[in-house]
């Protein structure tokens, strides 16, 4: 009832999914795939719509996994048309700090991370995971990922993500078992760096 | 428009084929949710035991609430659900289990490993080797390898976070002092990742090196306990162990009696009250598919002699 009272201006024309067990199934498995298996890139095919800056595979991931129990920070104003969308259709809590959130999604990359829960050593559980939109995901040779869930190595391409964004993840997971995880976001591919994963940059003529 | 004729065939086939009033795969999806979130940390933190909300079952504690609340987050209709309990397809709770998840989730089921999406275990790992993309989910009821150690959560939680591993070196030690070797069988305590010390589950250490390197996803769940934690695929699992008392796994001098397998984890099978046995491979899947091959063990068990006793 308390929703037909909201203003209609809160409702989005943008579309979840059309059946959420199903699709949200079928999205969290793709997520547990590139998690499972770091560098790797999966598709969304879902046909669901989502307010400009955001991604159908960044709306996907929201969907599939945030509820009225979890804490999330928008690098985005609090009255953003993404914000209206992920509240209506999910029921999360926007928090003022990026520190409080237990999601923390950019949609264009930042230089630096702001302040993050890492998680502590007795429970490095609750840290962050951060959602991060790029321009472009594949497997050109840029990113040299190792560590669990990868035999040998894996190539990773994110376009737009600044050097010093890596270096800093590398600085905050170095205090393993705290660390952030990070989901990728491209349009509808989708991929994952959990704080396992070692990552070396490979260089290019350019430098 | 095919794409979408597929989705929306897929759609009415899950209200077709699963139990009328029951959510999909029984959980609720808040539930699902919050495992779900629970399983991609376990991922990301090899070996670490997530905490998470562990619901109330239709059946007990103790008979796979955990790996059943995994499975019933990760399963969608087109997986192919393989139940095993102690290495066999055909036991009380691995066919009710499979059956809970046919009617609820309205999936396939098989008893064929290398054909299952998902494989729910109890205290086994199939002998055939498992591939990428199969994820394997254990019934666990200790999560804790150090529980028996250490009873303060508080304690062991530490003990974790600063790999402060000594005391289960000592418990193995202990035995070694009094056996002259390890004599722990089952549950032995593996090193995830070269980090957290994790209980591989009531599996015989017979399926330990198993667990290294594995190109399939592993989940642990347990129900009472309420934690979850995984390994995820092309991971370091070692059993830990001394140099000069390195690991190792049971052997038999017997073969298989159905199938003649010298390879795989046996179950010795009594067969009167004159000490007759005979030894039967645990996993029912590998032995059916050898003897569909053709292979044949020495059969009927054989009689009780004096000398055995010597």
């Amino acid at each position: 009832m308390a929703l037909l009272q909201e203003p209609t201006d809160n409702i989005p024309v943008e579309t979840g999914f059309d059946d959420p067990v199903y699709e949200s199934q079928i999205v969290f498995r793709k997520i547990l795939k590139v998690m499972s298996e770091p560098g790797t890139i999966k598709k969304i095919k879902n046909k669901l719509s989502a307010p400009a800056p955001m991604m159908k595979a960044t709306a996907a991931v929201c969907l599939t996994l945030m509820d009225f129990q979890t804490k999330v920070w928008l690098d985005l104003p609090r009255d953003s048309e993404v914000s209206k969308y992920l509240k209506f259709h999910t029921g999360l809590r926007i928090v003022e700090h990026s520190s409080e959130a237990d999601f923390v999604v950019f949609f264009s990359a930042p230089d630096e991370l702001p302040p993050l829960n890492l998680g502590t050593d007795e429970n490095p559980e609750t840290a962050a995971t951060v959602i991060i939109q790029t321009q472009s995901l594949d497997d050109t040779k840029k990113l040299k990922l190792t560590g669990p869930g990868i035999k040998k190595s894996r190539f990773l391409n994110a376009e737009n993500i600044p050097t010093s964004l890596w270096d800093h993840r590398g600085k905050a997971n170095s205090l393993f078992p705290k660390g952030i995880d990070i989901i990728l976001t491209s349009s509808e591919k989708l991929s994952a760096l959990p704080r396992t994963t070692k990552i070396k940059m490979i260089k290019t003529e350019k430098g | 428009m095919t794409a979408i004729s597929g989705e929306q065939k897929k759609s009415s086939r899950l209200k077709e084929k699963t139990l009328d009033g029951y959510n999909f795969a029984y959980l609720d999806d808040q539930t699902k949710r919050m495992i779900r979130r629970a399983t991609l940390k376990a991922v990301a933190i090899p070996g670490y035991q997530v905490p998470f909300g562990s619901r109330e079952m239709p059946l007990p504690f103790g008979w796979g609430t955990g790996g059943i609340q995994v499975t019933a987050s990760i399963i969608g209709i087109d997986d192919t659900l393989k139940v095993i309990d102690q290495g066999a397809d055909d036991t009380t709770n691995a066919v009710n289990i499979r059956r809970f998840f046919a009617k609820t989730a309205g999936v396939e089921t098989t008893e064929n490993t290398s054909d299952a999406s998902i494989i729910q275990t109890r205290h086994r790992i199939p002998e055939a080797k498992l591939k990428s993309d199969q994820i394997i989910v254990y019934q666990v009821p200790i999560p804790e390898p150090l529980r028996w150690i250490e009873p303060r959560e508080e304690e062991t939680r530490k003990m974790h976070a600063l790999t402060e591993y000594g005391v289960m070196h000592v418990g193995l030690y202990e035995n070694i002092a009094h056996f002259g070797k390890v004599t722990t069988s089952y549950n032995y305590p593996v090193q995830v990742n070269d980090h957290y010390v994790m209980s591989p589950s009531p599996i015989p250490k017979f399926d330990n090196p198993k667990m290294d390197e594995m190109p399939a996803l592993q989940l642990f769940g347990a129900g009472r306990e309420k934690r979850i934690y995984a390994v995820p695929p092309y991971t370091k699992v070692k059993s830990l162990d001394f140099e000069d008392h390195p690991f190792e796994i049971e052997s038999w001098s017997e073969c298989c009696a159905l199938c003649g397998s010298s390879s795989s984890f046996l179950d010795e099978v009594i067969t009167d009250d004159k000490g007759s046995r005979m030894f039967v491979c645990s996993d029912s899947n590998f032995c059916a598919n050898r003897r569909a091959k053709g292979h044949k063990g020495p059969g009927l068990p054989r009689k009780f002699e004096i000398k055995d006793i010597e």
